[in-house]
């Protein structure tokens, strides 16, 4: 962090001690917070397990034993299998691995388009912001899961196109925090400071503004991800997601729904999975807003 | 207590103290515990509710047969129906000329009592019976057949089943607007209790095509007229009110999207063998939700999740109904694709599919796994040629027709329908890659898109069914003719059609079956199509139902039905 500008008054100069970046202040307070540490680590395991899982795992998420069946969660199976004898555990992790790449890849679109779309349509104001925030609204005001498969009718169905398409309905509402954030900033003193020494535009937003708006975006980007994956959820429970045979959990779920009666066990891991990866991610998300908004935090 | 001794008792030990002292709670904090109170009296209120009679119970009593019935039916007017609901309602409401023996489907009289066939084969003589009537008491005559057959075939009414009067002469001219003149189509009503039907070629499975098919059932002219035109639709003749019928149960309400009440109809010429008094059919759009709604005693005949069934089949459960039907379940093969112009290839696919073991993991109780392409159970009709599980062979015509291991085999897409057999497809892609080292993409649509597609001929290999619109083994055959409006797969091939020519016009039944059984085993040879199952239909059917006639058209007659306590 190279231009921390300065937060609060009382910064009181202590020259001896050594003082704490803002990041290392952010980072003491997430520890303090047991849920967001909660919210860290098992997203960490859940991430590795998925990364890792399906490599060491002797079954291929793919594979079929048609003579097995659906059987409860055994030695040789943990999770149990489905009705073509697929090994659960391996389809989760498996899963798991799109439905995290799924909400990280179109987070992170949404991410870079709502940012740049907000802060310029905040830091030029006028005519510009007018014309940008309402083909905002407009967008809003499209039904979204229609707009989704639309383009997906239009573009045909692949996993990375999953991503944008996703990523191009979500940035809305990141444009308009950003927008907010950079009205009231822009009007701020070190602004005109750094404005009356000279500096260019895109200088001051990329340099100034943005990094003063980094806790609202991280907080916001930590609730897009779940809601990313509930909508790729959704996707796949319509068919519009991913393709068989690979799994997601939303196609997991969506199989294990039909079946709770006979097979359980096909719904309650991936729904024990699913949620638990949501609270985490929310937990995550609150403890990060706690910790990041400095004009909140007490010391 | 000993009356002798004198009341000694300390306060608190007189009797309602305790009580007053256990109440003592609810009199100080009245308003925290008077919602505990009821919500615990409601609780125990619970037991004696389950033992209040349910809709079940009611309709032992009343006979009285509530029937789940899937969704809302679209319309009642017999021409025009086309969905499943409607098909459930409409054969309580009318009747034809003839009915079906449930077990083998074969004509019994409806509302003619006898007929007699020319010994060519090419006119069919119905001599109806004089006590049959309308549900407002008029006599149903031949006349009223006449009508009815020339609105059903009028071409503004747009009726999709006139293909089932095509036997008859003049009749697909008439249905395409090519004849205007009805009195030169081959029907005719010498007096009002007979009926003559002429036809362009013999036709042996006539009779499977008129009996219980709604397209042929009369409707009552008066009520056509007053509400519009002969061939106009949505006229809102079939409004409960104004329905006038000919079957054994009359249409005494319809709440859309809630319930359809039919009352036994006293004019019913076979009244006195009518045993259910009313019967409630009830529009439920979700099988879950069906399925719950007779768990819950609301219903005695319901639809069911195939997934459940399968497992009610492993618990050998009494209310699971299973009926084989009349249909068949195939992938179509795009024979215009460079791929799969080659039959070897298309036979190394069908051989891969080991189906036995397939359906018995993806839907026991409703996949029967297909030998061929026509159902068993078909009238006058055995298999000859058997289509079986060989791997091995697959996997040398494969090397053969050169794509050795699968190596260099194109990745064709295997289209499906959402919400579909999802599940099927992928076992069928896995038997694919394993046996055969093809891979194939499977391509989920949205229904009418899958089906779109199929039309345009546009895709590689597509999940696909059929059901038989009547009891003849003509009813599949006739679908991969050269140039045939349902031939997805385009395959035009010259032996198939002789064979098929031949069957149309052979007088002796075993000459004909001869020919239709040379037909199939030449479509397996040449395999257009993959066959896969049999679907069955299942039904929940609660033990107070009896006589309830399951058959393979899943057309149910309800005459015969009656409630007794299990």
């Amino acid at each position: 962090m190279t231009s921390a500008p300065p937060t609060s008054p009382a910064a009181v100069p202590e020259p001896v001690e050594q003082g704490n970046s803002l990041w290392h202040d952010a980072w003491l307070r997430l520890r303090k917070n047991k849920l967001a540490t909660f919210g860290l680590v098992s997203l960490s395991v859940i991430a590795v397990a998925c990364l890792l899982g399906p490599l060491l795992s002797p079954y291929g998420y793919e594979e079929q034993n048609l003579d097995l069946g659906a059987s409860a969660p055994s030695a040789a199976h943990w999770l149990g299998t489905d009705t073509l004898g697929r090994d659960l555990l391996v389809r989760l992790l498996a899963g798991g691995r799109i439905s995290l790449a799924v909400g990280l890849a179109a987070t992170f679109v949404a991410l870079t388009i709502g940012v740049v779309y907000g802060a310029v349509a905040g830091f030029f104001g006028g005519k510009l912001d007018a014309v940008m925030m309402r083909s905002v609204d407009i967008m809003y005001s499209m039904p979204f899961p229609i707009f989704v498969i639309l383009l997906m009718v239009l573009f045909g169905r692949n996993i990375i196109l999953l991503f944008v398409a996703i990523g191009a309905v979500e940035w809305l509402t990141m444009a308009r925090i950003v927008r907010g954030q950079v009205l009231s900033i822009k009007k701020m003193e070190f602004i005109e400071a750094a404005r009356s020494l000279g500096l260019g535009r895109r200088r001051i937003i990329f340099r100034h503004i943005l990094p003063n708006m980094l806790g609202p975006i991280i907080v916001y980007t930590t609730l897009t991800i779940p809601g990313v994956m509930l909508l790729e959820a959704f996707l796949s429970f319509l068919g519009l997601g991913v393709q068989p045979p690979m799994s997601s959990w939303g196609v997991l779920i969506k199989d294990g729904a039909e079946k709770m009666e006979e097979f359980p066990w096909l719904l309650i891991f991936p729904g024990t999975m699913f949620s638990l990866t949501l609270f985490s991610l929310n937990f995550l998300g609150d403890g990060l807003r706690d910790a990041l908004d400095v004009r909140s935090s007490k010391d | 207590m000993l009356p002798t001794r004198p009341p000694a008792v300390r306060p608190s030990d007189r009797p309602g103290s305790r009580l007053r002292g256990l109440l003592r709670l609810s009199t100080r904090r009245k308003t925290a515990a008077l919602p505990l109170l009821a919500a615990l009296s409601g609780f125990l209120a619970l037991p004696s509710c389950a033992k209040r009679e349910t809709a079940v119970d009611v309709g032992l009593r009343t006979a009285t047969l509530e029937i789940g019935n899937t969704g809302e039916p679209g319309e009642l007017d017999p021409h025009i129906i086309n969905s499943a609901p409607d098909y459930q309602v409409v054969p309580a409401l009318f009747e034809g000329l003839l009915n079906f023996e449930p077990a083998t489907l074969a004509p019994t009289p409806g509302v003619a009592e006898r007929w007699t066939i020319s010994p060519d084969g090419l006119t069919y003589t119905f001599h109806l019976r004089p006590n049959a009537k309308w549900s407002n008491g008029d006599a149903c005559t031949a006349a009223d057949f006449l009508y009815s057959f020339r609105r059903a075939l009028s071409p503004a009414l747009g009726s999709q089943y006139t293909l089932l009067f095509h036997p008859v002469r003049g009749a697909a001219d008439y249905a395409s607007g090519k004849l205007t003149d009805f009195t030169a189509v081959g029907f005719a009503a010498p007096d009002p209790l007979t009926l003559v039907l002429t036809l362009a070629h013999p036709t042996p499975y006539l009779l499977g095509m008129i009996a219980g098919n709604p397209v042929w059932f009369p409707v009552h002219r008066a009520t056509i007229e007053r509400h519009g035109t002969i061939d106009q639709r949505g006229t809102g003749w079939t409004r409960a009110g104004h329905l006038v019928g000919n079957g054994a149960f009359l249409l005494t309400d319809w709440r859309p999207n809630q319930v359809i009440v039919a009352e036994k109809s006293p004019h019913y010429w076979d009244a006195a063998r009518v045993r259910l008094q009313t019967l409630r059919f009830h529009a439920i759009d979700s099988l879950d939700a069906e399925e719950r709604s007779f768990r819950a005693g609301q219903l005695h005949v319901a639809h069911l999740p195939p997934a459940k069934a399968t497992a009610l089949l492993a618990a050998k459960s009494p209310l699971l109904q299973i009926t084989p039907g009349l249909n068949s379940a195939f992938i179509n093969v795009n024979t215009t694709r460079p791929a799969l112009h080659d039959a070897r290839i298309r036979r190394a696919l069908a051989l891969a599919l080991d189906l036995p073991r397939i359906a018995a993991s993806v839907n026991s109780a409703r996949m029967l796994p297909a030998d061929g392409i026509i159902p068993p159970g078909m009238a006058g009709y055995t298999r000859a040629a058997r289509l079986a599980s060989d791997p091995a062979t697959a996997r040398t015509l494969l090397a053969a027709a050169g794509f050795p291991g699968g190596a260099g085999f194109p990745k064709l897409e295997l289209s499906t329908a959402t919400g579909g057999a999802h599940e099927l497809a992928q076992a069928i892609q896995h038997s694919w890659r394993t046996e055969l080292g093809v891979q194939i993409a499977i391509v989920n649509r949205e229904s009418r898109t899958h089906w779109d597609q199929m039309h345009a001929k546009n895709y590689d290999l597509a999940l696909a069914g059929w059901n038989a619109d009547y009891p003849d083994a003509s009813t599949f055959l006739d679908l991969w003719k050269s140039g045939g409006g349902w031939n997805f797969s385009q395959w035009n091939d010259a032996r198939y059609d002789a064979l098929l020519a031949l069957a149309a016009t052979a007088l002796d039944p075993a000459a004909r079956l001869a020919h239709l059984q040379a037909g199939e085993a030449r479509l397996l040879e040449e395999m257009p199509v993959i066959p896969l199952s049999f679907d069955r239909f299942l039904r929940l059917v609660h033990p107070s139902v009896r006589g309830w006639p399951a058959n393979s058209t899943d057309r149910p007659d309800y005459r015969p039905i009656w409630l007794a306590a299990p």
